[in-house]
């Protein structure tokens, strides 16, 4: 029956696209190529549903991305041999338990953190968003607590903080349950306490056979080798970083110079000279020279027992010293001696107390050298918000805690410079290229098949004003076209929608300059359809040139159109990765702007910014050409037989 | 014989169609050394001065070798091609004029209500198509290999807006498709063309050529693609069809044999011009133009037992470009009469020979019986 013939139009339609993608899967090119093109599409889909409104802005600045650690490699590199910390930021809504007594109440929240490389990780730090409590109408504010508990069993109060409500919230009115935001940061890290539980957990002391006896010294003694060390870990690792060191070895030596300690001796003997020769009182000045005598002996002592000496013993020796040089200053003094004299008893006097004054702060007689080394194993994070004096506090707090440890590695493409994370830009860059490429694409096909039809139909002036235009645009280079226009461009254009203009503006040159061969292509076409026996049969029937160019040229252009167009998207794709290469950026997540951060900063060591994006565009045209190659079989059915 | 009847086109009643004086030239491009010297520019004389009429519900047949003008000029009555000068005069079918709103600006050239085909301009000449169709040679290159039979036959309603429905169309074409005999219509309308035998595929190529109910139709060679073995069933369809709606044929042939069989007149082209024009069974017995002695000399002895005597063909050379067209008669320089009769040279080389009548209904184009 005829009805059961009949079909619609839109069936029909649907019909031969099903036969079309049948007959591209029973290529082998065909088949890789609809697997890739649906993986692309699937990308760009996950990419268009799951992106925020603010990423197109955000996405080069740091903060977006300062949970992230810098240029790390992905994790799976791990297993590759590659060692490296892992990454955690871990943001806690719930606490993992909660302390309430009398007087105050703690929410804990407890993060394990397992460090199993040789490498510690790049940072630490806890972000809190706690709420403002209120109890009888007063605000209780709350103090967070950081603690970490360390494989070696040291735990390191890391920071103390009290959430002062007026300083975090700028101007805003503060009401019961507003939520103040806190960051622990490197400024407020206990290095102090952290170094000093470390030195004590490793019994880290200055030697008896170094310092000597003497209680005070001895003191001494520690005290600025712990603050050289603290120094040294402040200058050596970040500051934070002490919490996952320990020490392996250390050596605590004594000074044994005695270049000083031989000028001072020189300059008292000098001394006993300039007074032997002065005419002043005879019993004052013996009293000089004696104390001069005193004092010379000292120092000559530390030198002749410079090798054994102690740090004890070395300053006792250096202090006599001082002491009878004070002496011998008011014994001048009382002798009347000449200003010169005594000015330079002065400065002997004073030059001396300096000595022991920087031997007595500084590591200038005690050296310590300690190496350090990444301690392995299990930690604990442990974040405590405390409030105090709260007699009902609430079960569930409506805190947000984040701890973040910044490892060496980070999900699965790692990250490029401010820590963009390069998987998440691949993605996002995917609905962008196709974008751009099926615009450039379609549009220039578009004015090529018109311009070719067109041209190739009507003939006469026509056709030449559109040939010579197209072998015009031919001959203009397109590079420079395209770098002129773009760095106008990106002056040109302000305002937030200046990168979609300036991508705009590249789609438009790529148009203008991309239809030529389309055009000349079709016009070939349209000549040799022209003359086919059935548009003059059509011609007879009384068909108008639409009704021809409609009906009887256009749709066998338009499968030509078709082939044309799939191999046209990656063009354009790769020259939007080109031009953002060169630095012309747009300000959009793309493939070409990640290749183009790595170019700006110099990183082409860096294989995981380069490789994803890279390898992208190049998946991209393949899966085009592939494509292509299906579809131009069936266009061209002699090709069927290669 | 001293008063020579040269040959004019009759325009009366039965007339259906005359074509007075048609010429067709087709520029040729100028090279660019040619534009720089100045050189005239050459035509392509396609049709060089033809005339003939044809009769109401008769077939006549245009005959002659490839290349003589046959196609053009029966392309020219359908203005596919446009004519250099000269006329055709139409006498449209009484229904298609009374439903063509234009009919009574088109100008008459009878009393009868002939029309100059000529001076219409394109758009108004569109209704007329409905009246004046053809068949084409080439059955395989004359339907589009994309379109169903249904979109090729319905394209013509579409055009003319017959049918406002699909269904009605569906209708229309299932009837057309019947007439030819296509059956069942059905199977055969959502058929690609590829699919179908030559034979079929020419039916459909006539049942377009029906579908809009013409009156005139240009058949160009409507079976010399076919094989042999189905060329008597589409004639017989041709004729059947001819007889039941009262259509008139412009049969172009290069076969005299086929156009003694079917047609009534036939005029014999050479070079764009006839030569002889008159009756076709008498022209093809009795032929007089030496050009229509060598053509018909031509056809194939259907008796077997003659077939293995080679004649002489009484014509030589090979036919001149229709760019440079011999002055004179221009068949002299293959006429093979004119060697026996050398006392023509003079004349036959110099001069055109007019289309004279030699017996009543007879038209020749020769010196030969010019002078008689």
């Amino acid at each position: 029956m005829a009805a059961s013939i009949r079909r619609s139009r839109i069936s029909r339609i649907s019909e031969s696209f099903k036969i079309a993608i049948s007959e591209i899967w029973r290529q082998t090119p065909g088949k890789a190529a609809l697997v890739l093109f649906i993986l692309l599409v699937a990308m760009a889909v996950i990419a268009v549903v799951t992106i925020t409104p603010d990423f197109l802005v955000k996405w080069e600045s740091a903060s977006y991305w300062e949970d992230n650690p810098v240029v790390v490699p992905p994790c799976w590199v791990n297993s590759l041999g590659y060692k490296t910390a892992k990454t955690a930021q871990i943001y806690f809504t719930t606490p993992s338990s909660m302390e309430v007594s009398e007087s105050e109440v703690r929410y804990i929240y407890t993060y394990n953190y397992t460090l199993d490389v040789n490498e510690a990780p790049k940072d630490l730090y806890v972000k809190a968003e706690v709420p403002l409590l209120c109890e009888e109408g007063v605000f209780k504010a709350p103090t967070i607590r950081v603690t970490v508990e360390r494989p070696d069993g040291i735990v390191v109060l890391a920071w103390d903080m009290v959430i002062e409500p007026g300083k975090t919230g700028e101007n805003v009115t503060l009401t019961c349950g507003s939520l103040l935001s806190a960051k622990t940061s490197k400024e407020t890290f206990r290095l102090a306490e952290v170094t000093s539980a470390i030195m004590d957990k490793y019994n880290i002391t200055v030697p008896t056979e170094i310092a000597g006896t003497n209680e005070t010294y001895v003191i001494t003694a520690n005290s600025i080798m712990r603050t050289t060390i603290r120094t040294e870990l402040e200058n050596k690792y970040l500051t934070i970083l002490s919490v996952f060191v320990k020490p392996i070895s250390y050596k605590i030596s004594l000074n044994r110079n005695t270049t000083t300690l031989e000028v001072f001796s020189k300059q008292i003997n000098n001394l006993k000279t300039t007074f032997l020769d002065l005419g002043i009182n005879i019993v004052l000045r013996d009293k000089i020279i004696e104390a001069l005598d005193y004092a010379a002996n000292n120092i000559t002592w530390v030198i002749n027992n410079i090798n054994t000496v102690t740090y004890t013993d070395y300053l006792i020796a250096m202090n006599n010293a001082y002491e009878n040089l004070n002496n011998v200053n008011k014994l001048a003094l009382a002798a009347s001696a000449p200003v010169d004299v005594r000015s330079s008893v002065d400065d002997l006097t004073k030059t001396l107390g300096k000595f022991i004054e920087v031997a007595t702060t500084t590591p200038s007689l005690i050296q310590p050298e300690i190496v350090f080394d990444v301690l392995q194993g299990d930690y604990r994070v442990n974040v405590t918000i405390t409030y105090y004096g709260v007699k009902n506090p609430p079960r569930a707090l409506s805190a947000k805690i984040g701890i973040i440890v910044k490892g060496g590695c980070y999900g699965i493409l790692g990250t490029a410079d401010k820590g963009v994370d390069i998987a998440t830009v691949v993605l996002y860059g995917t609905p962008i290229a196709l974008a751009i490429g099926f615009a450039t694409a379609v549009a220039s096909v578009f004015i090529g098949v018109i311009a070719g039809i067109v041209s190739g139909y009507y003939g006469g002036f026509i056709d030449e004003a559109i040939q010579r235009t197209v072998d015009v645009l031919g001959n203009i280079p397109l590079l420079p076209i395209l770098i002129i226009v773009g760095s106008v461009a990106q002056r040109t254009f302000t305002g937030e929608a200046k990168s979609l203009y300036i991508i705009l503006t590249y789609i438009g040159i790529l148009i203008i300059f991309g239809w030529g061969g389309t055009a000349i292509t079709v016009r070939a076409m349209t000549l040799s359809i022209k003359e086919e026996p059935y548009i003059e049969a059509a011609k007879a029937l009384g068909a108008s040139n639409t009704r021809i160019i409609f009906k009887h040229i256009l749709p066998q252009v338009l499968i030509y159109a078709a082939a044309v167009l799939v191999f046209n998207v990656p063009g354009a794709i790769i020259t939007e990765a080109g031009l953002s290469v060169l630095g012309l950026r747009h300000g959009w997540p793309t493939w070409g702007s990640v290749l183009s951060s790595a170019r700006a900063e110099n990183r082409f060591d860096v294989w995981w910014w380069i490789l994803p994006p890279g390898l992208m565009l190049s998946l991209t045209s393949l899966t085009f050409v592939l494509l292509g190659l299906a579809i131009e079989r069936i266009v061209e059915p002699r090709l069927r037989t290669l | 014989m001293s008063e020579v009847q040269v040959y004019k086109p009759v325009l009366d009643k039965q007339t259906k169609l005359v074509v007075n004086g048609l010429k067709v030239y087709f520029p040729l491009r100028k090279s660019f050394v040619e534009v720089l010297m100045r050189k005239p520019r050459l035509y392509v004389r396609a049709v060089d001065g033809v005339s003939f009429d044809v009769k109401d519900g008769e077939v006549f047949a245009l005959a002659g070798e490839s290349g003589c003008g046959k196609t053009t000029t029966g392309k020219a009555v359908l203005k596919l091609v446009e004519t250099t000068s000269g006329s055709t005069y139409y006498l449209p079918s009484r229904g298609i004029m009374e439903s063509n709103p234009y009919y009574a600006l088109y100008k008459k050239v009878s009393e009868y209500g002939h029309i100059d085909l000529q001076g219409i301009p394109d758009k108004l000449f569109k209704p007329l198509r409905r009246d004046i169709q053809m068949i084409w040679q080439d059955p395989y290159g004359s339907l589009n290999p994309r379109r169903t039979i249904f979109e090729i036959l319905s394209e013509a309603l579409e055009i003319h807006g017959v049918g406002s429905t699909k269904s009605e169309r569906e209708d229309i074409v299932a009837k057309a498709l019947e007439e030819v005999k296509l059956t069942p219509a059905s199977e055969f309308m959502y058929r690609y063309p590829h699919m179908l035998s030559g034979g079929q595929r020419q039916r459909v190529g006539i049942a377009r050529a029906l579908i809009l109910k013409p009156s005139l139709i240009v058949a160009d060679e409507p079976v010399s693609m076919l094989d042999v073995s189905i060329r008597a069933e589409i004639l017989q369809l041709m004729m059947e069809l001819k007889k039941i709606h009262g259509l008139t044929y412009i049969f172009i042939t290069h076969d005299l044999a086929l156009a003694r069989y079917i047609s009534n007149r036939i005029a014999i082209m050479y070079l764009g011009k006839i030569v002889e024009l008159g009756d076709a069974r008498r022209v093809i017995e009795n032929p007089y133009h030496p050009y229509t002695k060598a053509l018909v000399e031509a056809i194939p002895e259907p008796n077997p037992e003659r077939r293995h005597v080679i004649k002489e063909p009484s014509i030589k050379g090979e036919v001149p470009s229709p760019i440079n067209v011999p002055t004179g008669c221009r068949f002299h320089p293959r006429c093979v009469a004119l060697d026996q009769h050398p006392e023509l040279e003079e004349l036959c080389k110099k001069k055109e020979p007019p289309l004279i009548e030699i017996e009543p209904g007879r038209y020749v184009a020769c010196w030969l019986y010019t002078k008689k």
